[in-house]
């Protein structure tokens, strides 16, 4: 096995190579062929990544880099790193990946640019499992990028329709200005130590050459870069937004992989934030706004996947606070199990969708009857997001809550708490409105009807992971995630503070079933509120403040400088055409009077000699004679000398 | 004494004089009878220099002969043709007559 | 002594005679005058001791001569009284050439030496010496082309109600003189 570790570079070119050949052949490829390949280079990544972990868990580790820029003095390489954090990853990834295609079979079979979808997807993997296995920052952002790339691809799939297309610009745009960040980070990196790579790079900074105003610099332009594509407050208004796009396109993108990778990012400089403890304070209040923001816009919403989308702002702000509060681990905990039931969540609500053909819970309602196994494995992961145990997501939330409380902050728990709180509560909103109320005589949920098992396949598996994967962090299983990962503090638990969370997490599902399953307590009460409400359906304005400070004014000057180019730059290049004509037609009098004057006046003054000449010949005897006589005269003067 | 010049001399100008006649005239009669003239000058040249540079050999006066015959056939025959010139066509001025004209 | 006189005196009959010859206005009054420098020519050559000369001189160009232009003038239609001499205007280049000529031919003779040895000769005796032994082929073909002149002035003159007798000059003189174009 550890053989293997040594081609582990070669994982992101599996799936990397089955969107070029989508690529070259397009319809040509029969539409088997575009989905098998996606599906068979992401098992085979998927058995590979197994068989990393495998040998990391017993203690391999493999680095390995090639130089690639060599110019005079400036040496850039560029290589891999297979270490826990990045085994662990690669398996996320592959795993979701894979069940996201397989799901995609079923799900997308109708559509018309199916072998696009999965040459899309296989682009998006490949990216994201070049940025786990980089070891370095500079690899890392082009990866990064080609993420960015290919989330507009996806985002923008339905690029007929303007939401679709106006989305995934959007999403794009917002992302690259956290992009400009990290940009900058690497900039200020390379200026400060001239490398890219980690290792070297954690080095310096404890050894302390790397410190300071420089250090503090890059590591939060990082966190900028990290805030874009994670959409931490202010730069989230993409994520729900994105929801244009294909829903198991959303799953695997929106909530489980691309969205982490600013929390992996964040993880893997740890030691840059380390060094200087207010950033991380910074990194931790941003988070636990974000969850706070987001949750609360989430109990607005009436489509089922903007109601995800909120939830997934939230869960990363959560992310987010963990690593602001030190605990790297648990964020990375967090991460994976959120990945497998978020993503579990979207399937479902795919599988929703596609029996009922709405989006709107309201139009929903009794699905449990209709769609047993949607219902089940949705239950499932809702309840692994509220925090319930035994399920996955209470381990991981626990970690963080627990850190947290370790960090003294009062606020920052209470804020932990009340987003507990409402996650469980719309969570239990949207449920109980979706699968158990009663449906109206309208609601399209009469017609629904289950989905096939290729989708329901791949909701079983995550349902699976939803609720077994906690237990490699939890006491059951000795705390062995965080070790595995190199905390050194022997992990515990606050049973105290666990049972108050789960307490917490009960009460908002309670009011939520009273709410809408029992009628009481004036169901949607917020939405009617004339303060709450407003700032909830609003988003609290942030996608006005957008609009009124940023793309007006950009626009406002686009329209300035467009009239400027017709009359400047139009003006100078017509200027430049008279100036030709002018001169052209002085050239061509010139032409006409010299050139051809001298041509024409050659000829003509041949003929005119010609015809001056021609006068001798009069035909007159006389005029011969005359001529005659005075050669000869001339002749005798001129020989008599 | 009368040398040789002296004769020479007349015969230049009588020669002369019969040049501006045959160039100045409008009828070919008159050319021709100018032409006569400088005929005879000629012959007045040739005549000199028999007497004066090779008297013994008579040469030069049997040039003159020749000369004095063939200016006469040649008048003969020009005078036919300008005859029978007019006689068809009332021609005057013999600057009309212009074929050779170029 | 009396050689130079009698040399003048020709000398200048025959010069005003040219002159009378380019100078009239008619051509008769010219033909005379040219009968007088004629004769004239015919006292020159007996000052140079040519008899037979100067008989021939007088018989052929005083006598045959004359009197054939005077009969060609006649016969030839023109108006005897008509003005045939160029106009004034067109007089001036060929009085400079003669004038010219004349000048060159003084200066050559000038400046030439002459070897000049003046003897009294018998002219008639060497010209029949001569003209019989050794130039009698000229002599003769002299007389043949005589003979040829008649027969061609004959032919020449003779009225053309004869048939076949093309007479190429007339179509070109039928035409009024007019301007050819210039050939391209």
């Amino acid at each position: 096995m550890t053989g293997l570790l040594a081609y582990a570079w070669a994982l992101p070119l599996v799936p990397l190579a089955a969107f070029l050949v989508v690529l070259a052949t397009g319809r040509k490829l029969p539409r088997h062929v575009a989905s098998g390949l996606g599906i068979a280079a992401m098992s085979l990544v998927f058995l590979a990544s197994l068989g990393i972990l495998w040998a990391v868990m017993n203690g391999a580790h493999y680095e390995a880099s090639a130089p690639w820029i060599h110019v005079k003095d400036i040496e850039i390489e560029f290589g891999f790193l297979i270490d826990p954090l990045s085994s662990i990853m690669l398996v996320v990834v592959s795993t979701v990946s894979m069940l996201v295609q397989i799901y995609s079979l079923g799900y997308m079979a109708k559509e018309e640019r199916f072998r696009w979808y999965y040459g899309a997807i296989s682009l998006f993997t490949a990216a994201m499992l070049g940025v786990v296995i980089s070891d370095g920052w500079l690899l890392l952002y082009m990866c990064w990028e080609v993420m960015g790339l290919a989330s507009y691809l996806l985002i923008g799939f339905w690029f007929e329709t303007e939401t679709a297309a106006k989305a995934a610009t959007k999403a794009f745009m917002v992302t690259r200005f956290g992009d400009v960040g990290f940009g900058l980070a690497l900039a200020v990196m390379w200026v400060s130590v001239g490398t890219f790579t980690f290792e070297p790079v954690f080095k310096l900074v404890e050894e302390g050459h790397f410190a300071g105003p420089a250090l503090i610099a890059a590591s939060l332009l990082l966190f900028m870069g990290a805030m874009g594509k994670s959409a931490q407050f202010p730069l989230h208004v993409w994520l729900p937004d994105a929801m244009a796009g294909p829903t198991p396109g959303s799953a695997l993108i929106h909530a489980a992989t691309m969205v982490a990778a600013g929390v992996y990012l964040v993880a893997r400089s740890f030691p840059l934030f380390e060094a200087n403890p207010e950033t991380l304070t910074v990194i931790a209040v941003i988070g636990l706004i974000t969850s706070l923001v987001a949750a609360l816009t989430a109990l607005a919403m009436d489509d089922i996947k903007k109601v995800l989308a909120y939830s997934t702002i939230s869960q990363l702000g959560l992310m987010m606070l963990a690593l602001g509060v030190g605990a790297w681990a648990a964020a990375i905990f967090h991460l994976m199990t959120h990945a497998f039931f978020k993503a579990l969540l979207f399937l479902a609500a795919g599988s929703v969708i596609h029996g009922t053909h709405t989006q709107d819970v309201h139009e929903m309602g009794s699905l449990w009857r209709k769609m047993p196994w949607t219902t089940a494995t949705w239950v499932i992961g809702a309840l692994s997001l509220a925090g319930i145990p035994p399920l996955a997501g209470f381990w991981s939330k626990d970690e963080i809550l627990l850190a947290t409380y370790k960090s003294n902050n009062m606020w920052l728990l209470g804020g932990a708490m009340f987003v507990v709180v409402l996650t469980a509560f719309y969570m239990g909103r949207t449920t109980f409105l979706a699968f158990f109320a009663k449906a109206g005589t309208d609601s399209k949920s009469l017609h629904a009807h289950e989905s096939s098992p290729v989708m329901t396949g791949p909701l079983v598996m995550l349902a699976t992971l939803a609720v077994v994967a906690g237990f490699a962090g939890s006491p059951l299983g000795n705390y062995a995630f965080g070790r595995f990962l190199g905390e050194h503090a022997e992990g515990e638990m606050n049973l105290a503070l666990a049972g108050f969370a789960v307490c917490a997490a009960l009460a908002g599902i309670g009011y939520a079933w009273l709410m809408y399953i029992r009628g009481k307590g004036h169901p949607d009460w917020y939405l009617r509120n004339r303060v709450i409400a407003p700032m909830l359906t609003r988003q609290f304005w942030i996608d006005d403040a957008y609009m009124r400070v940023i793309i007006e004014p950009s626009l406002a000057i686009a329209g300035v400088m467009r009239r400027m180019d017709f009359a400047v730059i139009d003006a100078i290049v017509r200027a430049f055409g008279v100036v030709g004509m002018f001169v052209s037609s002085i050239l061509a009098r010139f032409d006409r009077a010299v050139v051809d004057g001298a041509v024409d006046g050659l000829g003509n003054s041949v003929i005119e000699g010609g015809r001056q000449t021609r006068r001798i010949q009069t035909g007159n005897v006389q005029t011969y004679l005359l001529l005659l006589a005075a050669s000869i005269v001339v002749l005798l003067v001129v020989f008599a000398r | 004494m009368i040398g040789l010049n002296h004769y020479l001399f007349l015969a230049a100008a009588l020669f002369s004089i019969g040049l501006y006649g045959a160039l100045t005239s409008k009828s070919a009669l008159r050319v021709v009878i100018c032409v006569e003239l400088i005929l005879n000058a000629v012959n007045l040249n040739l005549a000199a220099f028999s007497a004066y540079v090779a008297p013994t050999q008579a040469v030069g006066m049997n040039f003159v002969i020749f000369l004095m015959v063939v200016a006469a056939a040649e008048v003969g025959l020009a005078l036919a043709i300008i005859i029978s010139l007019n006689r068809r066509n009332d021609i005057e001025a013999i600057d009309s007559i212009r074929r050779l004209k170029g | 002594m009396t050689a130079t006189v009698l040399f003048a005196f020709y000398a200048v009959v025959a010069i005003a005679g040219a002159l009378g010859l380019v100078s009239a206005n008619k051509l008769l009054h010219g033909v005379v005058s040219l009968l007088a420098t004629l004769v004239a020519m015919g006292g020159l050559y007996l000052l140079l001791d040519m008899e037979f000369l100067a008989a021939m001189q007088l018989f052929v160009y005083g006598g045959a001569i004359t009197i054939l232009v005077l009969f060609a003038l006649m016969l030839s239609g023109q108006r005897a009284e008509a003005d045939d001499r160029a106009p004034m205007r067109l007089r001036w280049l060929p009085a400079v050439v003669s004038v010219g000529f004349f000048a060159a031919m003084a200066l050559a003779v000038s400046q030439a030496p002459w070897q000049i040895s003046p003897t009294h000769i018998h002219d008639t005796e060497s010209i029949a010496t001569i003209l019989f032994s050794r130039y009698v082929l000229p002599f003769e073909i002299a007389g043949l082309s005589l003979t040829i002149a008649l027969i061609g002035a004959v032919v020449i003159a003779r009225q053309d109600d004869m048939a076949g007798v093309e007479d190429v000059d007339s179509q070109q003189v039928a035409q009024p003189a007019e301007e050819e174009e210039v050939p391209a």
